[in-house]
């Protein structure tokens, strides 16, 4: 499958895609410095395991973000609960050449958009961590609405940080959505 | 106080000061990006000589928004 934003491209990413870059990517703290799989060293062979578990799945999805050939991150939907209509998303910009050009903002508003129009589901709640500015910026950009704070919920640097919860609604993202499709 | 925000923007975002006024915001400025945004953060704050927490820093999002922001605290 693949999904095409104003600047980059999402392909459904397979086990072939699953590039040393990329392994090298998961260990890179810069990269996950804001994701749970900090806490884990990766393997290609797990790198691979991981790509195959979203094979045939209907709750979850696994995207590579795409520059033309090129590929700099991946995007995920997951959580997704075909009963109550709601899902969650997840980033990771990989290639620190594409920080600060937009790939969040391009990549959130395909899935976004395919997870609304395509696969019809009705809220997304997300969250991030209280002091992940850029990424509580791009929510807010897309239109989400902040619902919750978790006090104390992750460790960043030896520090405990609350985490703050967005959530966006169909109809919310049918009205946002034209300055980003 | 304005026209020194106006600058500080047009130098972190790369852009002239003249493509700026008080109705500039996240949404109709197309280099206010999350990047240049905690960018910006960081420099009012060094500027002005302020702490901006993160959920402040959150809801500065327009040029209004800022000099309101700075104006209470000076």
């Amino acid at each position: 499958m693949e999904l095409n934003g104003k600047l980059y491209q999402l392909k459904t990413l397979c086990i072939e895609d699953v590039s040393d870059n990329y392994v090298q990517w998961l260990s890179t703290p810069e990269v996950v410095e804001f994701l749970e799989i900090k806490y884990q060293t990766w393997t290609k062979q797990e790198a691979i395991e991981y790509v195959e578990s979203f094979t045939d799945q209907q709750n979850k999805y696994l995207f590579g973000i795409y520059d033309e050939e090129l590929h700099i991150g991946n995007a995920t939907l997951y959580d997704i609960n075909l009963h109550t209509g709601t899902f969650n998303l997840g980033l990771l910009i990989g290639d620190n050449n594409y920080w600060g050009k937009g790939v969040a903002n391009d990549a959130c508003a395909q899935l976004f958009e395919f997870a609304f129009n395509q696969l019809k589901l009705r809220k997304f709640f997300g969250g991030a961590y209280s002091n992940q500015l850029a990424s509580r910026i791009v929510l807010k950009q897309l239109g989400c609405i902040e619902e919750a704070k978790l006090k104390d919920k992750f460790m960043h640097k030896g520090k405990l940080v609350d985490q703050v919860i967005y959530s966006l609604t169909n109809e919310q993202w049918q009205q946002n959505k034209n300055n980003y499709i | 106080m304005y026209q020194q925000i106006i600058e500080i923007i047009a130098i972190i975002f790369e852009m002239n000061a003249s493509e700026l006024s008080d109705e500039s915001n996240i949404t109709n400025v197309e280099q206010w990006n999350s990047m240049n945004h905690m960018k910006l953060i960081l420099t009012l704050e060094e500027e002005f000589n302020l702490s901006i927490n993160d959920d402040n820093a959150i809801e500065l999002l327009s040029v209004s928004d800022i000099c309101k922001f700075i104006e209470e605290r000076k």
